[in-house]
Parts: structure tokens; C-alpha cells; sequence
């Protein structure tokens, strides 16, 4: 291994495969899906989650201060790809620290320093709690509130569609300090303990039988001044923060898993099988552009840029990658797809249901389509 | 290459490409001592490209490109025949040249690839006819014969294998241009154009058929920015599919919405229909490209990560 200090990410990559051959045996037991759900995908991965902390490779790309190793977001990404092409399922939980994360070490580092190692561990679990029942792609809705109270803030309202969220012990909350008049500029970021007294967590079954998410309600939950996340009243800015980590740092997260999926495809379909080749080369096309736009964004955080409206566009490619790899994989699986209930079958089922949410989470697409229109192409304003 | 440079030269290429003269700008280059540079610095290539599709304009670029560093100006590179990127030239005991040659010189010679490598014919040697077709105005010519080898020059060190990904990556970035030309040109229309009181592009279905043509030109962008120089084949297709699917979306779009108007002979933009039809078709359109991906990935059974971080 090169030293660490000054080694280069094409390095720091080859030096994570070094490892990731090294450990072969121990890592085969995460180069599958397990049955059981959600929950029993977590504990599965709570192994793995410690492995990977305990060799420090989770730890790069965070804060010293906050219990990394240093290095930068290209170092988290290497690890996500590093990961995808070694066949190793990613833990969905990562998909939670490129939200939450980035937030915590920006706005709190204290609550940071005491919760991400912990979490890289596997010892925690946290959701983000942002969309409500009605206020989806219409973040500024948010009605939950917090009323700010001697020694911190009283909560109350519902979170809906919290990813991980029946396994989550803590989440991030955006909440409403002023009036709903005030939209975007009343708004708050809060660090919840979902055991505190009052919240009352139900999971939601999804489309495809999985509890993929849940459903959270605060009832008078007393949250401590120091769970304040970033300035009071300063919540949209940190979610807009968020936002651009969840568009750009998840897609690349994706890309990394959806290219492992593309070569098992690619490897099933019978060579001179037109409409199963053109399938896997429309997917490529979709996953080659998504790869190369995340590079650009994912240099961009690391260099501490906003990445800017054009993450939109990440979003819209990632959405239609996510549907044509899927779809790729249904075709050449047609048969098994319906008729069969072994786990590969349904792990299948499962995420090609899953696929089709992404144009929805994070900014439903169309939302997207507008945010480029607008800030991009510079189209005149009006109402549509 | 440094930024004023280019600069330089892109700016002496826009006013030549405005003169319509589509031999003086490889003449310029050749002269300036820069044909090395237009083999190995994707940045110059793309940026020549990319403005010849801006400007809507025709040269020997492509001549250039394809030939390899051992170029001269009188050279007129034969490409393949639409659709296909395979070697316009087989030996079959003699040469068999069946291919196409944009603004080809009438004194020759022609640079005949074909999967061994690459040889120069005379003139004389192959039938030159014009094949104005859709679009008159890129001086597209068909090139065919039947040559003994006897009479032809090769030339070494050259291998089709590198031209028709540097060949690829060029015309992707000419389609690039042209889905910007026609992106722009829909863009300043329904900017203008109003119906119901307002601007056809404050509609969201507007809006949202152009937004997916600029996804698709963000898409090709990436790709060929994020591989530069590249002599991967699948990298270079993947542009190409991008950059054909985003000059057909666009101009599709600004032909919708620039209506009955948009259909007159006067308002020009037929012009960008047809030089799209014929670009995207040159060494294979999207289609053709993308089933062709999926034939290389279901041969590797792999889908390889092509940008590095």
C-alpha cells in the first residue's frame, strides 16, 4: 500500500481492490442478497459496515474532526465503485450517510464527531425526514413544526416516506419555525432521536412488499437546543445543501451498483439476440452518461463548488438508467421475472419495482425538467 | 494547448467557415503546423468540430482527422459508407473502394483504409461522383473502384481501428454543434413566438421536450469530456449515440415549434434537417450504434466503467 498521506484516488482505488482481493473470503458472504426484507438486509450488512470501518475505508472522504480519515468525496465515491466492481452489495445504509452526512459535518459537526462513527460502524441507523404527506416535490410546504422553547424545540407533525426509517434510531428534520406563510424562510434543521418520547414510527410496505420506508409522528417531542442543525430559521439553505449531495453523490452511488447489474445482464443475453442487445446497449448509453456527468459533480463537491442547477440533469439520467437497466434485466429474465419465487426472482422483482420510483424521490423528474428549463435553457417564466 | 491558443484558432476557423470556403481551414491548419495536434489534442478536435456543426458549415476536418499524422493537405480520406464504420476499402486480390468523401480534391489522392491498414489511390484510380441528395450544400461524394494494389501507395503506421474512433469522437462533436444550433434556434423562437398571450415556451410541454434534448446534448458532452483522447471504441460510440439522439431530438423540436413557419423553405431551418440527417447517419446512427454497444457488452458479458474518477 502506497502511503496515504499523498497517494493519488486512481491509487487510493487500486489499493481498496488490494484489499478487497485480500479479504475475498470474508467479503464473499456480502457478494449476495439476502432474504428477509429490509431490516434483515441491515443486519446483514452491519458486518460488512464494520469491516469496512475497521480497514478505514469508510472513514476516508470525512473530517478528521469528525472521526474520518480525511480525503475528500472522490475518496467516498472510490469506495462506492471500488465496492460495485468487486460484485460486493452495497449497503443501502450508504445511501443514507451521502444525505445526512455531508449535512451533519457541515452544519453540526459536534453531533457529527458523535453519530458517524457510530453509523459507519453499523452500530446506528438514521432517515432524513423531509417530505410530507403534502409537501413532496413542494419541499417549502413542510408543515411540520418546531416551537422554539428554553431549552431547544417542540416538535410536531408527520414525516412521511423516510427511507430506512423503521430501522432508523435518529433523523434529520425539517421543520417549521415560522409561520407556513413564510415558505422557504421558516424553516429549520433539526436532529431527532427517534427514541425520544412522543415519536411514534410506522413502517410503510412499498409497491414491491418491501418496508422500504416509513411513516413518523412527533407528538410534543422534545428536541435539545444542540440538535439544532445550521442556523434557525436557515433550513432551506441546509437542505438545498443536502439536495445536491443527494443528487449527485447518489447517482454515482447508483451507477456503481447499476453497471454491476448491467454486466450480469449482458452476460445472460444470447449473443445475436437483437432486442435483448439493443436493451443492454441503451442502458450502457444511459450508465456511460450518468457515470460521466457524476464525475463532474462528484469533483465539484470535492472541490467544494456547487455543483449547480446542471445536477439536475444527473437526476433525470440516473432516473432513466435506473428504469432501462431494470427493464434490460426483466426482458432477458422475462419468465423468471413472473413466474418465480426463488430470491433471485424476487430480489429482481423487487428492485426493478424499486427502479421505477426513482423519477419520484428526491425531486420528482418533471420538477426537474422545470428547475432546467428555467435556470438552463433560460425559458421565459410563466404559468404552464 | 493553452487557452488563448485556441482561442486563436477557433476564432481563424468561425471566419473562415463564415467564408465558405471548405478547403481553406485544414490549409490553414496544415500551414500552422498543427496536424499533429489535430490526432492527439481532443480539446482542438472538439472544439474545431463542434463549431463546424455551430456555424452549420462543411470542410475537410474529417479528411484530416482520419488520416493520422502522416497527412497532407491534397489527401482526401474515404469514408464509410452511411450507417456503417466499418473500412470503406476490403482487399479482394485488388482494392475494392465502396465509400463517401466529403469536399473530396478532384486531383487526389484518396487515403482508402481498410482493416489491414491504409493505402493511398489515385484519382484516377476510383469514380468520384457528387451525391447532393438530401444535402447539397456538405459536398458529399460517393468514391468507387476496383484498383490493383499495384498502383497504390501505402502508407504506414496506420490502423483503421484508431481512425474510426478519432473519426467517431469528431463526429460526435460536429453533432453536438448541430443539436446547439438547433437547440438555440428553438429556444429564440419560442422565446418570441407567442399564442394565447403568451410566449410558446412558458408551456411546459415545450419546455420539457427541450429540456430532454439538452439532457441528451449534456449526456454526449460528458461522455467525450470525460474520456478525452480516448481510443476506446465503446466510449466512442456512446458519444456518438448521445450526440446523434440530441441533434435529431433538437432539431425535431425546433421543427414542432417553430411551426408552419418552421416548414418554409425561407426560414432556412430545413437546411438543419438535413445536415443532421446526414451527419447522425455517418459512421451509424444512434440506433445502429446502440445495438451495436449491446452486441460488444453481450460478447464481454461485462458493462465496463468508462469515465474515471
Amino acid at each position: 500500500m502506497t502511503s496515504t498521506v499523498t497517494r493519488t484516488i486512481a491509487e487510493h482505488t487500486a489499493d481498496l481492490a488490494e484489499w478487497i482481493g485480500e479479504n475475498s473470503d470474508t467479503l464473499d458472504n456480502f457478494r449476495r442478497t439476502v432474504a428477509g426484507g429490509v431490516h434483515a438486509e441491515i443486519e446483514h450488512n452491519r458486518e460488512l459496515m464494520t469491516l469496512l470501518y475497521e480497514a478505514g475505508w469508510s472513514r476516508w472522504g470525512w473530517p478528521e474532526e469528525v472521526g474520518g480519515l480525511g480525503g475528500s468525496e472522490l475518496h467516498r465515491a472510490a469506495l462506492y465503485d471500488g465496492l460495485g466492481a468487486a460484485g460486493i452489495e452495497i449497503p443501502e445504509v450508504f445511501v443514507i450517510i451521502e444525505t445526512v452526512a455531508p449535512v451533519l459535518a457541515h452544519y453540526a459537526p459536534e453531533l457529527a464527531a458523535d453519530h458517524l462513527p457510530a453509523y459507519l460502524r453499523g452500530d446506528e441507523v438514521w432517515g432524513q425526514g423531509f417530505s410530507e404527506p403534502e409537501a413532496g416535490s413542494d419541499l417549502a410546504s413542510v408543515r411540520t413544526s418546531a416551537r422554539a422553547t428554553d431549552d431547544g424545540f417542540l416538535l410536531n407533525g408527520q414525516k412521511i416516506w423516510m427511507t430506512l426509517g423503521p430501522s432508523a434510531d435518529y433523523a434529520l428534520v425539517l421543520a417549521r419555525t415560522g409561520t407556513t406563510e413564510s415558505r422557504h424562510r421558516g424553516l429549520t434543521m433539526l436532529w431527532v432521536n427517534l427514541a425520544s418520547a412522543g415519536v411514534t414510527v410506522r413502517p410503510i410496505v412499498a409497491a414491491n412488499g418491501r418496508e422500504e420506508f416509513a411513516e413518523v409522528f412527533f407528538e410534543d417531542v422534545e428536541v435539545p437546543a444542540e440538535y439544532l442543525v445550521g442556523p434557525q430559521d436557515g433550513g432551506w439553505g441546509v437542505a438545498m445543501f443536502l439536495l445536491q449531495y443527494e443528487r449527485g453523490m447518489y447517482a454515482w452511488l447508483r451507477q456503481s451498483i447499476l453497471h454491476h447489474r448491467l454486466s450480469a445482464v449482458a452476460g445472460r443475453v444470447r449473443p445475436g439476440d437483437t432486442r435483448l442487445s439493443r436493451a443492454v446497449g441503451e442502458a450502457f448509453v444511459l450508465l456511460a452518461a450518468l457515470r460521466a456527468r457524476s464525475v463532474t459533480t462528484v469533483t465539484a463537491l470535492a472541490e467544494g463548488r456547487n455543483p449547480g442547477p446542471v445536477v439536475s440533469v444527473d437526476k433525470m439520467l440516473l432516473s432513466s438508467a435506473e428504469r432501462a437497466t431494470f427493464e434490460a434485466a426483466r426482458k432477458a429474465q422475462f419468465e423468471e421475472f413472473v413466474v418465480s419465487d426463488d430470491l433471485e426472482s424476487t430480489t429482481l422483482r423487487d428492485e426493478w419495482f424499486y427502479s421505477r420510483a426513482t423519477s419520484i424521490f428526491g425531486g420528482a423528474v418533471d420538477v426537474q425538467r422545470d428547475i432546467v428549463a428555467q435556470h438552463v435553457l433560460c425559458l421565459p417564466k410563466g404559468g404552464s | 494547448m493553452n487557452p488563448d491558443e485556441l482561442e486563436l484558432i477557433t476564432g481563424t476557423a468561425y471566419r473562415l467557415f463564415e467564408q465558405g470556403d471548405s478547403y481553406a481551414l485544414v490549409d490553414e491548419l496544415v500551414g500552422a503546423g498543427l496536424e499533429k495536434e489535430l490526432h492527439s489534442d481532443d480539446e482542438l478536435t472538439g472544439a474545431l468540430m463542434t463549431l463546424q456543426g455551430r456555424v452549420g458549415a462543411t470542410s475537410t476536418l474529417l479528411s484530416l482527422i482520419v488520416s493520422g499524422s502522416a497527412f497532407d493537405p491534397s489527401w482526401t480520406a474515404v469514408l464509410p459508407l452511411l450507417g456503417t464504420h466499418a473500412a470503406p476499402g476490403q482487399r479482394q486480390g485488388d482494392l475494392v473502394v465502396d465509400g463517401l468523401a466529403i469536399n473530396p480534391h478532384t486531383a487526389g489522392p484518396y487515403l482508402v483504409y481498410t482493416p489491414e491498414g491504409a493505402v493511398l489511390v489515385p484519382s484516377d484510380g476510383v469514380i468520384t461522383t457528387p451525391a447532393n441528395g438530401l444535402d447539397p450544400d456538405l459536398g458529399l461524394h460517393t468514391v468507387i473502384g476496383t484498383v490493383a494494389l499495384g498502383s497504390c501507395t501505402p502508407v504506414d503506421g496506420l490502423r483503421w481501428d484508431d481512425a474510426e474512433v478519432r473519426a467517431l469522437r469528431a463526429v460526435a462533436y460536429e453533432l453536438i454543434g448541430l443539436a446547439e444550433r438547433a437547440l438555440t434556434r428553438a429556444v429564440e423562437h419560442v422565446t418570441e413566438r407567442k399564442q394565447f398571450g403568451k410566449a410558446i415556451g412558458t408551456f411546459q410541454v415545450v419546455q420539457h421536450r427541450l429540456v430532454d434534448a439538452n439532457t441528451a446534448l449534456a449526456a454526449a458532452k460528458a461522455v467525450l469530456e470525460s474520456t478525452p483522447g480516448s481510443d476506446d471504441l465503446l466510449a466512442a460510440l456512446a458519444a456518438k449515440a448521445w450526440a446523434g439522439r440530441a441533434a435529431r431530438e433538437a432539431v425535431d423540436a425546433a421543427q414542432q415549434f417553430c411551426g408552419a413557419m418552421g416548414f418554409t423553405w425561407e426560414f432556412g431551418l430545413h437546411q438543419l434537417v438535413r445536415r443532421i440527417t446526414v451527419v447522425e447517419a455517418l459512421f451509424g446512427d444512434s440506433e445502429q450504434v446502440i445495438e451495436e454497444i449491446g452486441n460488444i457488452l453481450v460478447g464481454r458479458s461485462d458493462a465496463p466503467r468508462l469515465a474515471a474518477l
